[in-house]
């Protein structure tokens, strides 16, 4: 029960740093990697630490519409010809083309995927869904055993389009906070109007209020023209790590869905005050399709 | 199976060929026929002849050899297997067994019913002799005709591993359809639907299940007609799940092991042998 860092885009350096000690895992790609550099990496995170290692090879690049899980009969059965084989782990990725930054709202998709989380932990096999942005909050409700998520969050998803983000040619990359509040991803401008609009209390709820995020905002008051990229990351994988801990109890379901309920509530208070983020989808519509999912896991009774 | 023979001729050269004595006709089915005959040390054997020409092999040498070695007292050994050609020219496979002569479950629910302790000794029996299978061999066609006893005798023994299979048969669903109820009644969704990636020893605990049912309730755990238990095969392709009636009544009785046992999915059932055997203790 524990978190795993996605490693990538030269993450090396996150790797035990303090306030990110939580994450007991490590996943990297043979693939992205020469034998050598494989070797040495391995070597620099022994001594770094006991880390589970995770060697993604990256076979996964579908060509048909096998993989999808639009009912819950292909959850279902393709748990149950994994599980006849009783694999010590079950390394589960999920192949979504979206934005940078933009969640799964497909309500069916998402519970078939908690369908094939649940159904493959409760017959004894483990699994580790790799890839994850917030929606880890969904997958620990259906009893994932580990979730990865690395430092390029608006990278996060497994998405053949993902390497297009990397030539980022516009400036550099953008900083962002992430907030347990919305379940979303904030710029500093949000932030901002979030306090102006007496949204203050919006900012820093459960696992966002971490050691990175008291940084960030001990940053903007002292040293506002700071970049603050480094700490955004760290910031993200410290509230990812704790809260992956957090929910690895058997009422991850309740506290998720209070949850999830409590951030809906929150974005309908932003609307009626017309207090619009920066990103114009940046506006929690992928909340309802996750509690539909989550509602329509629960009924399953498994 | 109780029909009259159409192969004494060929059990008696069998018979001699493999220096076995007194062939004895015990019953019949669509492609087979057994016979009681003693082998050379006296010990009473079944001789199964199946008609090649209607059939085919549906296990491999392997699993063959599998069940040669397994040495379970809870599943019939398979003595010898041989291929014999009549005069005819007509070819049979022939397979020695263990000869049984405590009956099976399906004579012996002609006689009696069971009492509910009686069905969770079958019950544990049952999974125990799959247990024993593990890790290579599925049974497939687990029903009452297939669950045998020895002579005063209260544990099963399962026997016919489906070594030879309807040569028509695509899948179960349609030898079903083409000639009426009979093990599909049994079988699990994956095997009526013919989803070999699907079948494992998990199949065998939804036939368990299956004969579990029947014995308690007196109908399939799907069937919600009493006076259709056909429908309920119809249910399992489509994977319906059980009735609320046979859940609310294995419930009652303690027994909600058994309605997991027939979930229509089987990463839903339990996952391993032990795990019936510790829910079912229960």
């Amino acid at each position: 029960m524990a978190a795993y860092l996605q490693m990538g885009h030269d993450s090396e350096n996150l790797v035990g740093v303090p306030g990110l000690e939580g994450f007991s895992g490590l996943v990297l790609s043979p693939v992205n990697r020469s034998e050598g550099e494989l070797s040495k990496h391995i070597s620099a995170f022994r001594q770094k630490g006991n880390y589970d290692l995770v060697l993604d090879p990256q076979l996964y690049c579908p060509k048909s519409e096998r993989g999808q899980l639009p009912e819950p009969s292909d959850a279902l059965r393709i748990a149950s010809i994994m599980s006849s084989r009783k694999p010590p782990l079950c390394y589960i990725v999920v192949d979504a083309d979206l934005p940078p930054r933009r969640e799964i709202e497909n309500a069916p998709n998402l519970f078939s995927l908690m369908l094939l989380v649940s159904t493959l932990e409760k017959s004894g096999c483990p699994t580790l869904v790799s890839h994850c942005s917030s929606d880890m909050v969904l997958m620990k409700a259906a009893g994932a055993s580990h979730c990865a998520s690395g430092k390029f969050f608006n990278l996060r998803r497994f998405s053949r389009s993902r390497f297009d983000e990397e030539q980022d040619v516009g400036g550099g990359q953008l900083p962002y906070w992430f907030e347990q509040g919305l379940l979303a991803f904030l710029r500093g401008a949000d932030i901002a109007r979030l306090r102006r609009s007496g949204f203050d209390n919006f900012i820093g709820v459960g696992a966002s209020n971490n050691i990175f995020a008291s940084q960030i905002l001990e940053q903007f008051v002292n040293e506002p023209t700071k970049a603050w990229l480094g700490l955004s990351w760290r910031q993200y994988l410290a509230w990812f790590e704790l809260t992956e801990k957090g929910l690895s109890v058997a009422e991850a379901p309740t506290i998720v869905s209070n949850w999830l309920k409590e951030v809906e509530q929150r974005w309908e208070q932003l609307e009626s005050k017309n207090v619009l983020l920066e990103e114009s989808r940046n506006n929690g519509r992928w909340i309802r399709p996750w509690r539909q999912a989550l509602g329509d896991f629960s009924r399953f009774g498994l | 199976m109780n029909d009259k023979p159409e192969l004494i001729d060929v059990a008696e050269l069998v018979a001699r060929k493999l220096d076995f004595k007194n062939p004895t006709f015990c019953g019949k089915g669509s492609f087979k026929e057994t016979y009681r005959a003693e082998d050379s040390t006296g010990r009473a054997t079944a001789l199964k002849l199946v008609d090649r020409t209607k059939i085919s092999i549906e296990r491999t040498d392997r699993e063959i050899e599998a069940l040669k070695r397994c040495n379970s007292p809870r599943v019939a050994k398979i003595l010898a297997t041989t291929i014999f050609t009549a005069p005819d020219k007509r070819v049979f496979d022939v397979v020695v067994e263990e000869f049984f002569d405590g009956g099976s479950l399906e004579d012996r629910l002609k006689v009696r019913s069971l009492t509910q302790a009686e069905v969770i000794e079958l019950v544990e029996g049952l999974i125990l002799a799959v247990k024993d299978l593990q890790p290579n061999l599925v049974h497939r066609d687990i029903k009452p005709a297939n669950i045998m006893f020895r002579k005063n005798q209260p544990e099963p023994v399962l026997v016919d591993f489906g070594i030879v299979r309807d040569l028509s048969q695509t899948s179960l669903t349609a030898s079903w359809l083409a000639s009426g109820p009979g093990t599909p009644f049994f079988a699990s969704p994956e095997q009526l639907t013919n989803d070999k990636a699907l079948t494992d020893w998990r199949s065998d605990q939804f036939s368990i299940g299956v004969v579990a049912s029947l014995l308690l309730t007196g109908r399939h755990p799907y069937q919600v007609d009493p006076a259709n238990p056909n429908a309920a095969i119809y249910a399992v392709i489509e994977r319906r799940g059980p009735e609320p009636d046979f859940k609310a009544a294995m419930t009652q009785a303690g027994l909600p092991a058994i309605i997991k046992m027939v979930q229509p999915w089987p990463v839903l059932r339990f996952r391993d042998p032990d795990s019936v055997l510790a829910a079912i203790k229960r």
